[in-house]
């Protein structure tokens, strides 16, 4: 009887011990995960969402949130007090207290003390209060929010922030209008509109003909290199149809030619191209080739004033019999 | 070739190879980018040492904003440099210039975080990091870099190919190990087993000659050493039942003369003494009996006694037994039956054979009823004669039949006792009918009777060659 309740009594420690150690790694692995999951600044939303919406920051979570949402106001006055209302707390309003930031986009320590917009839809709003007590990231992010929300309404083109008398100043640069393309969501993701000026040598190889072109980069190499990729090709039939014999567009750039790499810096941009390009063709002189590269790139991007143009990585002396200086500028008379 | 052992190498050997070629392109794959990333990594230290002397954050510095064209040139790439509000300081692509970026991955950095992926389609990397203040865990900026990994691609998919080429190659140089192994080991112990089991059946000079490699010769040799030492045992156990029942039939011999001589006297000797005198002799009789047979046993068990084959007439000789057994027959009024199906000539031992089945007779009218029958009967074909012993006697048990045939052995030993058989008789029949080549075989009901068969070659079998 006695080795009975012996045994009885070294199990029940047992139990008690095992139960012990899994509670024990449990927390341990609590600790653990929480440890993993302290918050950090971020957005959460889905820009592709349609609707109305205005965005709140999620203090708790450190996260501008997209929320949806409908107007009630029956005019654009109505509807841009409303919307700034759900992002802003009103002065009047603040003293009541009762509103829970958390649901707002600007804390409760910032209110707005009114707005104005112009007819060409130029927005500004002001605010009032410990605006400099925002941490960088949080200000970029609330900046962010505002501007994103009001540009949804027709009426609203651009979003200046004034802090009482005073134009927003961030990092010691001041913030003027803010429209939503100042808000990068995806870096690589088709950036603006790009008209760039194709130099191509014209068909009495004589002159250069410089002809716009619009193009729509995806962000993933450099716009010089689209740039000078679009010129390779040549021009197009219907860019020659406008054009008289002997003003006709060519492509002059020997065949085969590879753009090894193009690079810009401190106003000179720097190409790299392929062997081809010194393939000998004694019809087109080979300044006119050069500067049909050359004044593309300056011409179409206002950071570039020269050109440097290299074969196979050494820089180019001479070109079919002619001199090369050491950096290229605009032909005289390419426009 | 064993068949599992040979899976067994080829499995083991295949599963280290595809083990350890996965660990080796896991780790390969994980490292692949490390160069890259230590590189940018150490530059964006350097930077944010540099960047603190600078106004960079607020303006643009031409000494750090060549350093980060280099850079990115340097890999091919793209750079964009972020301060703590999101503020695109820096592009090399001028895109994004003085834009924000609400990038998860660019907001995180500021948190502290790295962040990077390739993606292995476009042979392309993301590398995001923070860009460090003069103060411990506090980030001025953000640096990312998107930069062409084709070259450590190309030397992954490399190493992935030669990796996936040796592990091929092993694998086969495994499979041709296994095979050459099982052939090399397990074949000679599969020869020396096959030659053992057939050792056992012929020539007692039988030797064991497996000699493929140093360890198989060597396990020839052991086994060679033990059954020498075995023959030499059942030699010495032959020649000592030989001996002794040599030793035995001697002063056996003297009794029997001594008890007949006191018998055939004719002095008058008291009842009692004629008596026990009388049973002595015949307790004589039967220790000659025993003896006699033991000699015969051993003789068969030493096969000095080789069978001496003659072209025998069958029929004659069990004519000759079927005489010698009818007196015994008559006394107990059993009836005794031959039937001859056709006349056999064979090449036969005949006085063994007659041994055979006289034994077979004698038991078939020992164990018998008073008025019961005993039906013989003799066949052949082309390879084989038959001979079937059938009585109509008591029987034998199914749990005894397979022990008759064992020496000494008797079903009912009182029986035995009082019709003086010695044990020995079956396995003295067994004995002759092996050595003919032949088969004896057995079937009995209880109370009902009993059925020898007895099958054995026509033709002397020819002689097999020895092992050594």
């Amino acid at each position: 009887m006695s080795s009975l309740c012996a045994t009885t009594a070294s199990r029940e420690r047992d139990r008690s011990v095992l139960r012990s150690v899994v509670l024990l790694l449990c927390l341990l692995l609590s600790a653990l995960l929480l440890c993993g999951c302290e918050e950090e600044y971020g957005v959460e939303d889905n820009p592709e969402e349609t609707g109305s919406f205005y965005y709140a920051f999620d203090v708790a979570a450190k996260k501008l949130v997209r929320r949806s949402t409908e107007f009630t106001g029956a005019n654009a006055s109505e509807r841009i007090d409303e919307l700034l209302s759900m992002m802003v707390a009103k002065r009047e309003l603040s003293e009541d207290k009762t509103e829970i930031s958390a649901t707002r986009l600007y804390p409760s320590d910032i209110v707005m003390v009114g707005w104005d917009i112009s007819p060409e839809g130029d927005l500004t709003v002001t605010l009032e209060g410990e605006y400099s007590e925002l941490s960088r990231t949080r200000e970029a992010l609330l900046r962010a929010g505002l501007v994103l929300t009001m540009c949804q309404l027709p009426e609203v083109g651009r979003v200046r922030i004034r802090i009482g008398e005073e134009t927003l100043v961030v990092n010691q640069k001041e913030i003027g209008f803010m429209q939503p393309s100042d808000f990068v969501r995806d870096i690589g993701a088709p950036g603006d509109i790009v008209t760039i000026k194709l130099c191509f040598v014209n068909d009495a190889k004589k002159d250069l003909v410089t002809i716009d072109r619009i193009f729509y980069p995806d962000d993933y190499k450099p716009r010089e290199q689209y740039c000078l990729e679009t010129l390779f090709s040549g021009p197009l039939d219907s860019e020659n149809n406008d054009l008289k014999k002997g003003g006709k567009a060519i492509n002059a750039i020997p065949e085969g030619t590879k753009i090894i790499d193009v690079t810009t810096k401190g106003g000179i941009c720097y190409v790299n191209l392929s062997k081809e390009f010194q393939t000998n063709d004694k019809t087109v002189a080979g300044h006119l080739v050069l500067h049909s590269v050359a004044d593309t790139l300056i011409l179409s991007f206002d950071y570039i004033d020269k050109v440097v143009i290299s074969v196979e990585g050494k820089h180019l002396r001479s070109y079919r019999g002619e001199d090369v200086p050491s950096a290229l500028t605009v032909e005289t008379g390419t426009e | 070739m064993s068949l599992p052992l040979f899976l067994g190498i080829v499995f083991c050997g295949i599963a280290s190879c595809a083990v350890i070629s996965f660990i080796f392109i896991t780790y390969s794959n994980r490292h692949a980018y490390d160069n890259s990333k230590k590189s940018i990594s150490s530059f964006v230290d350097s930077l944010g040492h540099e960047i603190d002397q600078t106004s960079f954050w607020t303006e643009s510095v031409d000494s750090v904003n060549s350093e980060l064209y280099s850079i990115a040139n340097g890999h091919n790439g793209r750079v964009i440099v972020a301060d703590a509000g999101l503020c695109v300081v820096f592009d090399s692509y001028h895109t994004k210039q003085g834009k924000i970026l609400l990038v998860s991955e660019i907001i995180s950095a500021l948190q502290g975080n790295e962040y990077f992926d390739v993606n292995a389609e476009e042979g392309i990397a993301t590398y995001i990091l923070p860009v460090s203040s003069g103060s411990e865990n506090s980030y001025s900026g953000v640096f990312y870099i998107r930069y062409s990994v084709h070259d450590e691609l190309t030397r992954h998919r490399i190493i992935r190919r030669y990796t996936a080429m040796i592990a091929v190659s092993l694998s086969i140089i495994i499979v041709a190990f296994g095979i050459a192994l099982t052939t090399i080991f397990v074949q000679p112990l599969h020869r020396i087993s096959r030659e053992l089991a057939e050792i056992s059946d012929i020539s007692p000079d039988a030797r064991l000659d497996v000699r493929n490699n140093r360890q198989v010769s060597e396990i020839s040799d052991t086994m060679n050493k033990i059954l020498d030492r075995s023959r030499e045992m059942e030699e010495n156990r032959q020649n000592f039942v030989s001996d002794v029942s040599h030793e035995l039939k001697t002063p056996m011999t003297s009794m029997k003369i001594l008890s007949d001589a006191l018998l055939m006297s004719g002095a008058d000797l008291p009842d009692t003494v004629r008596e026990f005198l009388t049973d002595i002799n015949s307790e004589i009789d039967r220790e000659n009996h025993i003896i006699s047979d033991l000699l015969a046993l051993a003789r068969m068990d030493r096969k000095t006694d080789t069978v001496k084959y003659e072209r025998t007439h069958i029929n004659e000789v069990l004519d000759i037994i079927l005489n010698r057994i009818r007196p015994m027959a008559e006394a107990k009024q059993i009836e005794v039956v031959c039937e001859i199906y056709r006349d056999v000539y064979a090449d036969v031992d005949a006085p063994k054979l007659m041994m055979a089945i006289s034994n077979l007779c004698v038991n078939a009218i020992t164990y018998n009823h008073e008025g019961g029958s005993v039906y013989v009967t003799l066949n052949a074909n082309m390879n084989y004669f038959y001979i079937t012993v059938q009585d109509t006697g008591c029987g034998i048990a199914e749990s005894e039949i397979s022990h008759i045939f064992e020496r000494f052995y008797r079903v009912d030993k009182d029986r035995s006792r009082e019709t003086g058989g010695t044990g020995l008789g079956l396995a003295i029949t067994k004995e002759i009918v092996n050595a003919h080549g032949g088969q004896i075989k057995v079937y009995s009901k209880l109370n009902e009777g009993t059925t020898f068969s007895v099958r054995i070659p026509i033709y002397k079998p020819l002689r097999k060659e020895g092992l050594a």
